[in-house]
């Protein structure tokens, strides 16, 4: 287990001693800045159509009371960014990326399980704009150096766009060691497994016994376009299910819940989108069910967390561990 | 045994931060919520950084215990379960919380350089932790074993045996021991009879006899330390553990004055079956007088007053007084003589209208004649008219051997007189290594009326001050209790070098005195048990709280009943009672005819020769004194004395 808020200052210490040491290369001084990137045209909110998986109309339905085991464990993950130097005007960023699993016993204590925690810790750069001798000097730290590429797009040498390609590796190695967590549960674990946002890899996602939890909706998905039945779910309503398919990911069942009613806090108020795997069990009942699992972690409160109308308890707990850990 | 420190699992760790440092005397650390650890646990660290080679080993004490959870505020838990209380037992996860402890350093090692305390594993003290962790590993050893048992620590799974040094509990180090608490609850008395216990049975020979001397200030406490009393267990377990005989104290003399009528003694000890070692204390006019300031008003008694009871004690007692002024030669033994010599003296100056006599004024005079005569009435059943006294084994003090005195049923005046001689004979006998033994314990209740720290500079406060001052060097030591220790004088308190702490009251510990402890351990202070001490002494760096085992020997009101104080007798009931423990011959019979033919007063002054002189033919003793004496009375039939009941010889509870 590593040592809370160690690893983290003192990788980072050690790749600024590197860059510095480096001709040409300069360590940053700043610290506890986390890269600051500019909103991608991706991340503008939208609506995407999603055929229904489930028969009926789309009138919301409510959820029965939990009638199964609760939901066993619980699966987080988190980066921490920041900028250990430059060659030149080409940004090296170091990150430290960490999962934890954490599950719950009888008495509802939480706690990390045996093989629930997984942390990396790399140096992310474009190597084919960096100085051989850089490389060479980054490449011989404990860290390692991760290429975050870099095309002939002239756009794609401005510093900010090396931002954004480092931190898209980044958050790719933050999913991987998730994916390799609720994998291994997958394998390993014994009961429900809820995962912080959507499915993460194709086992995950056609495992029985894991769903996602989303709590963003810069995107919306909706059958037919029609968003009203959605936003109009009160707590303890789901809505109809519909199936989630994209070319890079396995196909999933996926619909909307609201946990919290809350007038005047807007239409996203306690919103949760879930995703499951299609099994033989007919979706409906399956949503049910999980839905019931979600809902029955609407106590105690995520408070003070800003997030707190749609986080459960236990991911925040997570996020606490993580940001402890790291 | 304990096991060895690397097989044990920490208990928790110490934690350092900027807002909460560790320092040389204080650190922090965190524990599993189901941990051990409380309020006065006694826990070691492991420090994980060599100072010169050498890894410190830091031994601390809880004093302080946080718990929080991950709530921003209490609004917050009250809108998740919708104000339901009720709600909170359907929560599937129960919320993240820690215990944090604070822990006050009791000892580092190497004990230099003294450094703030580093991180590290926090382990349970072990026995031998916690002997180190009080520095009791310096007076424990074989061959200078001078360790006097207090109690037993327990903690989670560990029980250690604690000790007090005997050179800093009776001398010459320091001495003297404290006791304060609430009356009932903070079972002040038997603690004092537990430490007693330890003492006789670990006072290191070679330092010579201990003996102790209790005042029974109130109700039966101390009137059955002879007899067995109930323990449990858990008590027996402990003085196996402390190496102390769960037995009654061996050797036990109780002393109580007469009652006013002079028949029985003033004591709830008066069951015909304990008399075997009650002795009256009666001092005459010759010991009275020594002591006279502490019952005379010191506004009233000026320069002159001194100077002629200073006359008095020197020219006057037990001496035949002749002087033109008085009509007939005086010998002044008893109270009765000193009356009749005032009496003529007076008589003689208002024949001679003279005002003054041997440089003092006649007004002088009739005060002190006054004062004195008093004396009699107030301290009556203490001061024997007749001059004789019945007092403590002065001179032949025994080892281990517990002398209590009973004053509970006195007037306050009395009391003082007691206090004031037994401590002063006390002091003086050691002093002159004349007493018998080396040490002693005085063990004087109620403080706080005797000793007050805003009342009147007494004669007795002054005694107390003067052993808690210089007693430790006289072997005099100071085992004294009260229920407010705030309201004692400072320095009595302050020179006790031992201080025990049983259940106090919230008020008290509110006193400035009490600020030096932190507020958890106040808060702990507040709620002991019965049976619990909290024990500071010379040696440990910070309090430590104990258990002590029922003392094994009778409580009072258990004593009370079993053994109910007889009814006051009448005279001959009183005689037969006195006198038949030392020949079984004496009869109500015989007292009867005694009391037909002869004065009261005559009889209770034989009966006190008697018990002085303890002859094995009390019938032949008594005869004897009658002897070249006519009955005072006349005699009259038995049978016409107004009696309510007519006793037979049958029916004669002491035998025929």
């Amino acid at each position: 287990m590593p040592r809370a808020g160690a690893n983290h200052a003192h990788a980072l210490a050690a790749a600024r001693r590197a860059l510095a040491a480096v001709p040409g290369a300069s360590a940053s001084r700043r610290s506890g800045a986390p890269l600051d990137l500019p909103r991608e045209s991706g991340d503008e909110p939208r609506l995407d159509r999603a055929p229904a998986l489930e028969a009926g109309d789309d009138a919301p339905r409510t959820v029965p009371p939990l009638a199964g085991p609760l939901t066993r464990a619980f699966l987080d993950g988190v980066q921490r960014t920041e900028r250990a130097g430059y060659a030149g005007a080409v940004p090296i960023v170091h990150a430290s990326c960490a999962a934890v699993l954490r599950v719950r016993d009888e008495e509802g204590r939480l706690r990390t399980w045996t093989h629930g925690f997984a942390r990396s810790d790399a140096l992310y750069a474009p190597v084919s704009l960096l100085p051989d001798e850089i490389v060479r000097a980054l490449e011989a730290t404990e860290l390692g150096l991760r290429d975050t590429g870099a095309d002939g797009n002239a756009d794609a040498h401005h510093p900010l766009s090396l931002d954004r390609q480092a931190l898209d590796l980044v958050r790719s190695d933050r999913a991987q060691l998730e994916r390799a967590l609720a994998e291994r549960w997958v394998k390993d674990g014994d009961g429900w497994l809820w995962v912080d946002g959507p499915l993460p890899g194709h086992a995950t996602s056609r495992a029985a016994n894991v769903f996602g939890v989303v709590k963003s909706h810069r995107t919306l998905y909706a059958d037919d376009g029609r968003l009203e039945p959605i936003l109009a779910l009160r707590a303890g309503e789901r809505s109809r299910v519909f199936a989630l398919e994209a070319t890079t990911r396995v196909r999933v069942a996926s619909w909307y819940l609201r946990l919290r009613d809350g007038s005047g806090d807007g239409p996203l108020h306690g919103l949760v989108r879930v995703e499951a795997a299609i099994t033989d069990v007919p979706v409906g009942p399956r949503a049910d069910s999980i839905s019931a699992l979600v809902l029955a972690e609407r106590q105690p409160l995520s408070r003070p967390d800003p997030r707190w109308d749609v986080m459960a308890y236990p991911i925040r707990d997570a996020e606490s561990v993580l940001k402890a850990l790291l | 045994m304990s096991a060895p420190p690397e097989a044990m699992a920490p208990l928790g760790r110490v934690v350092a931060t900027e807002k909460r440092p560790s320092t040389p005397h204080e650190f922090h650390f965190w524990t599993a919520l189901d941990a051990p650890v409380g309020i006065g646990t006694i826990v070691r660290v492991a420090a994980t950084h060599a100072i010169s080679g050498q890894l410190p080993v830091v031994y601390g004490v809880v004093s302080g215990a946080l718990a929080w959870s991950d709530m921003a505020t209490p609004l917050d838990d009250v809108l998740g379960f919708d104000g339901n209380p009720g709600a909170v037992a359907n929560a599937p996860t129960r919320r993240a919380e820690i215990r944090l402890y604070t822990a006050a350093v009791l000892r580092q090692l190497p004990e230099e350089p003294l450094q703030p305390v580093s991180l590290g594993d926090v382990f349970e003290a072990t026995a031998d932790d916690v002997a180190i962790a009080l520095r009791m590993d310096g007076y424990l050893q074989g061959g200078t074993n001078t360790g006097i048992p207090i109690g037993v620590y327990r903690a989670g799974g560990t029980r250690a045996p604690i000790w007090l040094d005997a050179d800093f509990l009776v001398g010459p180090e320091a001495a003297h021991v404290n006791l304060t608490g609430i009356s009932g609850l903070a079972t002040k008395t038997s603690a004092v009879e537990w430490l007693l216990s330890g003492l006789f049975a670990h006072f290191p020979a070679d330092k010579g006899g201990i003996a102790a001397v209790c005042f029974n200030v109130k109700g039966p406490d101390l009137l059955f330390l002879d007899q067995p009393g109930e323990l449990g267990d858990d008590d027996r377990a402990m003085y196996a553990e402390l190496g102390v005989r769960a037995e009654p104290f061996q050797h036990v003399t109780y002393f109580a004055p007469y009652g006013p009528k002079r028949t029985s003694l003033a004591t709830l000890r008066s069951h015909e079956a304990l008399q075997e070692n009650v002795q009256p204390l009666t001092w005459g006019l010759k010991e009275v007088l020594q002591f006279a300031e502490v019952l005379l008003n010191r506004d009233d008694v000026d320069a002159k007053a001194d100077a002629l009871i200073d006359f008095i004690r020197e020219r006057v007692v037990e001496q035949v007084v002749e002087d033109r002024m008085l009509s007939r030669p005086h010998t002044v033994r008893s109270f009765a003589d000193l009356e009749a010599w005032f009496k003529d003296l007076l008589k003689g100056l208002e024949a001679a209208n003279q005002d003054s006599w041997r440089t003092h004024h006649i007004a002088t005079i009739r005060k002190i004649r006054n004062r004195l005569g008093n004396i009699a009435l107030r301290c009556a059943g203490l001061v024997a008219d007749e001059g004789d006294a019945s007092d403590l084994p002065w001179n032949a003090f025994g080892d281990r051997h517990v002398y209590v005195v009973d004053v509970a049923n006195l007037e306050e005046d009395a009391q003082d007189l007691i206090f004031a001689r037994v401590i002063s004979k006390l002091r003086e006998q050691l002093e002159r290594g004349e007493l018998g033994v080396k040490q002693v314990v005085v063990f004087v209740d109620e403080l706080n009326r005797y000793a007050a720290a805003d009342g009147p500079d007494t004669y007795v406060r002054r005694m107390l001050l003067d052993i808690a001052e210089r007693g430790r060097y006289l072997g005099l030591v100071l085992a004294s209790a009260q229920q407010f220790r705030s309201q004692v004088h400072r320095r009595i308190v302050g020179n006790a070098a031992t201080a025990l702490y049983g259940r106090m009251d919230g008020e008290e510990l509110a006193t400035p005195g009490y600020q030096v402890l932190a507020p958890a351990i106040r808060t702990r202070l507040s709620t002991l048990d019965k049976g619990q001490l909290m024990v500071r002494h010379p040696h440990f760096a910070q309090p430590v709280f104990v258990r002590f085992p029922r003392p094994a020997v009778m409580r009072g009101r258990d004593g009370i009943a079993k053994f109910p104080p007889a009814a006051d007798a009448g005279l001959e009931e009183a005689l037969v009672r006195t006198l038949r423990r030392f020949d079984a011959r004496v009869s109500l019979q015989w007292a009867q005819d005694l009391a037909a033919l002869h004065d009261e007063k005559e009889l209770l002054a034989i009966r006190d020769q008697a018990l002085r002189e303890r002859p094995a033919d009390m019938r032949a003793f008594f005869a004897s004194r009658f002897r070249t004496k006519a009955p005072v009375k006349e005699r009259t039939p038995v049978a016409a004395r107004p009696r309510p009941i007519l006793r037979l010889s049958d029916d004669d509870p002491y035998g025929g």
